[in-house]
């Protein structure tokens, strides 16, 4: 975190660069354009815009939210539903308007302002569809719908409109609509791993997950989202398998054969797109379930008593030494031109 | 002075002012290439991430050498024992560290750091433990291992928290002087912050600090932060109930209120004018951060309407706000622009935006079989600090 704020702050140092010059380094040319640069320097303000869109968003779609909840049956509620409406066609309206034409590869953005009016638009529109279950019961008590219509809202303003955040937000709308929860925060602490539905409905997601990923980069559809969709999709297909290896001991094996397989394949992954972040991802959570096993066999097998303890301690030491021998190794391999 | 070898740390130094030069286009290819091989660095520092592993591994190794020396050495635990293992150990993560850093070259790679907490932490918990200090005391005692620390091995959190403990020595020596005292205890604080921040920005650019960058960097954050907590309504009055209130006067006001109510609302504005006025980062993003500061504050005292009225109130500004501000900076003006500059953490950038999105925005809980209302929750703060 530190670096990354530390990157933001770096700032030419002009006397350096002067004395680069002074020892023949650096041209005059160079030197002057450095000068008048820092003289003339612009300040981007982007990310504090991005920051105070956020917060108003937040602010705004709790704001309402909760007053439609307190004055669902009033007749107050009716204006706040006009007014969550017309925010929504605002928001809409704008990014039809300032929206650069579709393709299938990258489309930027053609503001700050743009992305957050297109997120504020997706998530009244979702206050609305929520209204609307609530109040007239459209769907029934087919719940699965009343997720699953969202569900689609987003994916197509996703691919539409370009916007990465959305994806996100799609993504645990599927999931949740097959009923595990993946919001970052949120996957290790409601979601149920001792249930057999979760683990595996988690795995098969997992893999679907990835899969999207695969084909979006080698067809060339939006392969920037391949990204998010394979950060999603690691997380839980790693988080599942580990939860499995955790309830089944009977056939823990099995479930530890399929987490190297994992591993492999991501490995792999994190090798071919120089990823240091898939890399470390990938080497913890197969780091967690080695150790695992080999804690499981040590307590099960041996009858040593008090050596356990010191054989756990060791078994720590030595292999968390190695895997970070391991990583110094590959990171030197990596070096330089690596993405994230 | 630095652990690290001078030399190395200063042409990374170079290495870095350089890089930045040829990013924004100053200097060419062939120069940059040129000042890169007359400036060598062998300083191993990894990448963020790997970094990250590093550190935990190699606290991994630590907690676990500990766990099997204790379980050696305690059998009947006695105090004197579990000081003396705690100081020991210390003293072992040191030598690790100074091996690390003057055999394998590491610089800040998560080996070096984690080494460095591990170190400093058993050696503050072994005195602690055997003195029994508090207060003033472990607040000198922290001051003077982390203010060593930060000068041998640079990490900018040993400077926060010498820097932190710095002041807390002041506010433990002013409480035990009696009420007078105490009443100035802000002021005093806000004076040695100030002063600390004008220190730090005047010997930002010398040669001789270019191992500190990072810390002074952090430091200057740190110090306007404080600051404004020292002068900050809330703070001063939680802290002087907690810390001095008397059972039978339960007092509803504090000395000068009318003087901490000016500084809660001017000081973040001082900031944001001095930050646009001189196109300093620091300034206008800190000033940014506590503008929220001054309605958290005010709303805490004063209810002005309810808190969803407030709250869809103060998004509809905020949005309306960034709009015109979008619309104004269109064309780059006054040396500011709305425009992502920096291209190269934008995509890592962008992908943290998404899952903070996620974090915050998905409303929806699984087997709720109630319609949740409610544009999702306030818990995903959390995520934003985590890069």
């Amino acid at each position: 975190m530190l670096t990354f704020i530390c990157t933001i702050l770096v700032q030419m140092n002009v006397s350096l660069l002067e004395k680069m010059q002074q020892e023949g380094l650096i041209s005059i040319d160079s030197f002057d354009k450095a000068k008048e640069l820092e003289k003339n320097k612009l300040l981007s303000v982007h990310w504090e815009l991005k920051t105070v869109l956020y917060l108003g968003i937040t602010l705004l779609a709790t704001g309402l939210g909760i007053l439609v909840y307190k004055n669902i049956d009033t007749i107050g509620h009716q204006f706040v539903l006009v007014f969550i409406a017309i925010i929504c066609i605002a928001c809409f309206y704008y990014c039809f308007k300032h929206k650069l034409p579709f393709s299938a590869k990258r489309v930027l953005s053609p503001n700050v302002f743009f992305d957050y009016a297109l997120l504020l638009g997706c998530l009244t529109l979702l206050i609305f569809i929520a209204y609307i279950q609530f109040e007239y019961n459209v769907f029934g008590s087919r719940y699965g719908l009343a997720t699953f219509i969202p569900m689609l809202v987003l994916f197509f303003t996703t691919y539409y409109f370009d916007h990465l955040g959305i994806l996100s937000l799609a993504i645990t709308n599927l999931a949740a609509w097959l009923g595990i929860t993946v919001t970052p925060l949120q996957l290790l602490k409601e979601n149920d791993f001792n249930s057999n539905t979760i683990i595996i409905t988690g795995i098969l997601l997992g893999i679907l997950l990835n899969t999207i990923a695969f084909f979006s980069e080698k067809k060339d559809i939006k392969k920037h989202f391949a990204f998010t969709y394979l950060n999603f999709g690691m997380h839980i297909l790693f988080v599942s398998t580990l939860a499995a290896m955790f309830n089944y001991d009977n056939i823990l094996i099995l479930f530890f054969l399929l987490l190297l397989v994992i591993a492999f394949y991501f490995y792999k992954k994190a090798v071919g797109d120089k990823s240091f972040y898939i890399l470390l991802i990938c080497s913890l959570y197969t780091y967690v379930g080695l150790s695992y096993v080999i804690v499981h066999l040590l307590f099960n097998v041996s009858s040593v008593g008090e050596g356990i303890f010191y054989l756990t301690g060791f078994y720590f030491i030595f292999s968390a030494a190695m895997l970070g021998i391991f990583l110094m190794n590959t990171n030197k391999k990596f070096k330089s031109d690596a993405g994230i | 002075m630095l652990a690290y070898n001078k030399t190395a740390l200063y042409n990374l130094f170079v290495r870095n002012q350089t890089s930045e030069a040829y990013e924004k286009g100053a200097v060419t290819q062939e120069e940059y290439a040129a000042v890169f091989l007359k400036y060598p660095s062998q300083l191993y520092t990894p990448n963020f991430f790997i970094g990250i592993a590093l550190f935990l591994l190699t606290l991994i190794i630590v907690i676990f050498s500990i766990g099997i020396l204790a379980l050696m050495l305690l059998g009947n635990g006695s105090d004197s024992m579990i000081t003396g293992l705690a100081i020991f150990f210390s003293a072992i993560c040191f030598i690790g560290l100074e091996v690390f850093i003057k055999q394998r070259n590491h610089y800040h790679s998560g080996v070096d750091t984690a080494l460095l907490c591990g170190a400093v932490i058993l050696l503050i918990s072994g005195i602690e433990y055997a003195t029994k200090a508090a207060g003033l005391q472990l607040s000198i005692i922290i001051f003077i291992i982390s203010l060593a620390c930060t000068i041998r091995y640079g990490f900018s959190f040993m400077g926060v928290i010498s820097f932190l403990s710095f002041l807390s020595i002041f506010f433990f020596l002013l409480s035990d002087l009696g009420i007078g005292a105490r009443a100035i205890i802000p002021f005093v604080l806000m004076a040695i912050s100030l002063f600390f921040y004008f220190l730090l920005k005047t010997n930002k650019n010398k040669d001789q600090l270019a191992g500190y960058t990072d810390s002074i960097n952090i430091l200057e954050i740190t110090s306007l932060i404080t600051l404004y907590a020292a002068g900050n309504f809330y703070i001063v009055k939680q802290m002087g109930d907690i810390m001095f209130s008397q059972p039978d006067s339960a007092s509803s006001t504090i000395p000068f209120a009318f003087l901490f109510w000016i500084f809660t609302i001017v000081i973040p504005l001082v900031y944001l004018f001095f930050g646009i006025k001189n196109k300093d980062a620091i300034l206008l993003r800190v000033g940014l951060l506590l503008i929220a500061a001054i309605i958290f504050t005010i709303r805490y005292y004063h209810t002005l309407m309810p808190v969803e009225a407030a709250m869809t109130l103060g998004g509809i500004i905020m949005v309306l706000v960034a709009w015109a501000i979008t619309r104004y900076l269109h064309v780059p003006k006054n040396g500011f622009t709305s425009v992502e500059t920096d291209k190269k953490t934008a995509p890592g950038k962008a992908q943290i935006e998404a899952l903070l999105l996620a974090q915050t925005f998905s409303q929806t809980h699984v087997q709720n079989s109630d319609t949740k209302f409610g544009g999702g929750d306030f818990g995903g703060g959390g995520a934003s600090g985590d890069f």
